[in-house]
């Protein structure tokens, strides 16, 4: 059963938690969007097929912000010495990296539960984390794709797939977190934690 | 010289069962989630029905209106604090300066990850209906907080705008969100042991 007392507790390691590491730390994004960047490089990037990823430095970078630009060209179109049209896609990674990141940490470090499950908690969230942020990004090239006719779309559905875009882009950095939270660190059988009500409802419901 | 063969290695049985350990273990911890995974999609499938409502004609009509009246209580707001603020649409102006609200700055996407999870979680329908009304008015209010705020600074402290409006409104957001539904699972928790305990 939760005790509000325990609640309370629990939410101000949360707010202290996630208060210092969300904090615009100096170097810290700059260093995190390029870790991203290198990732999206190695996982997504290929040297044969119609498509190529070049990554660029974002002209954002001089206002402050730490924004990776994708640039996505179709090798089709692509004239014999190298000009033709390409799309370009400015993702804030850095934001979106260490945002999510110090959400999963905090819930998971507010979490009453004992240090040795916090951590595993913490090994098996940061790559489910880091395979989200990779389908994100790989959602938005894909979206933007049809910009330089690598994926073909009616005009409805490309609406409704920069529609989705935008929305995902403004859902993920509190959805992920909070559902890998969920996943990684509750069990069935944690009578302490919030999902003790759903056990209670489902057993009334197999009777 | 003898003929090469392939030989496959067969799992072998373990105490447990015929799996062996590694599949065992991945068994094992699936089980032991099986009602947070059935959580996780059911709130993943409102998401998603909530997503799809912001697309039709009916979210797009009824979005103006909302973004203009944050705009209105904003401005009244600020004349409570004595700015000589003006409206026009969703843009709140001054001669000093203005701001407008725009969609990304209708803080809407944290009201529909409250009503997906409330909706989802266990509980009675009118505490759900209680926490979906609140929360949402809740964070209304917040968002109204916030313009006004950004307004203020724009006038006041120029140079602060881009950190308050990128890194301090949208944590503070992410927090109240979060802090708003552990304390409304807390109050359902309380009101169940309460009646519980009376009904015993």
């Amino acid at each position: 059963m939760l005790r509000r007392n325990s609640i309370v507790g629990c939410i101000l390691w949360f707010v202290l938690v996630f208060g210092v590491l969300a904090a615009p730390w100096p170097g810290l994004r700059g260093a995190c969007c390029n870790y991203l960047q290198g990732m999206v490089r190695t996982v997504l990037s290929s040297e044969s097929g119609r498509r190529e990823l070049d990554f660029e430095v974002s002209p954002n970078h001089k206002r402050g912000y730490d924004e990776a630009r994708i640039v996505i060209v179709n090798r089709d179109l692509m004239t014999p010495n190298g000009s033709g049209p390409v799309r370009n896609l400015d993702i804030d990674l850095g934001t979106l990296g260490t945002r999510s990141l110090a959400l999963l940490l905090a819930l998971i470090c507010a979490t009453p539960f004992s240090w040795k499950r916090r951590g595993i908690a913490i090994l098996l969230g940061i790559p489910f984390l880091h395979f989200f942020i990779l389908a994100l990004i790989a959602y938005c090239i894909w979206s933007e794709s049809t910009e330089v006719q690598l994926v073909t779309l009616s005009p409805a559905m490309k609406e409704i797939a920069n529609s989705l875009e935008e929305r995902q882009l403004a859902l993920f950095s509190i959805v992920v977190p909070v559902l890998v939270w969920v996943v990684v660190t509750f069990r069935r059988s944690d009578r302490t934690s919030l999902f003790t009500s759903m056990n209670a409802a489902d057993n009334k419901k197999a009777r | 010289m003898g003929r090469s063969k392939l030989r496959f290695r067969q799992p072998r049985p373990s105490a447990r069962g015929a799996l062996p350990p590694g599949w065992q273990l991945g068994k094992l911890w699936f089980d032991e989630r099986r009602p947070l995974l059935h959580f996780v999609v059911k709130f993943l499938v409102v998401l998603a029905f909530l997503t799809a409502f912001s697309l039709t004609p009916l979210y797009q009509h009824i979005l103006p209106g909302y973004l203009d009246t944050t705009a209105r209580l904003t401005n009244t707001f600020l004349h409570i604090l004595g700015e000589d603020t003006h409206l026009a649409g969703a843009s709140i102006w001054s001669q000093k300066y203005s701001v407008t609200v725009t969609p990304d700055c209708s803080a809407l996407e944290f009201s529909w990850f409250l009503v997906a999870a409330l909706l989802v979680f266990p509980a009675r329908w009118h505490w759900k209906i209680a926490g979906i009304a609140s929360g949402i008015a809740m964070l209304a209010v917040l968002n109204v907080l916030r313009v006004a705020t950004l307004y203020l600074i724009g006038i006041r402290a120029l140079t602060l705008f881009d950190l308050v409006h990128e890194d301090v409104w949208p944590v503070l957001l992410i927090m109240t969100t979060l802090v708003f539904l552990a304390a409304w699972i807390g109050w359902t928790e309380y009101r169940n042991g309460s009646e519980d305990h009376a009904s015993a």
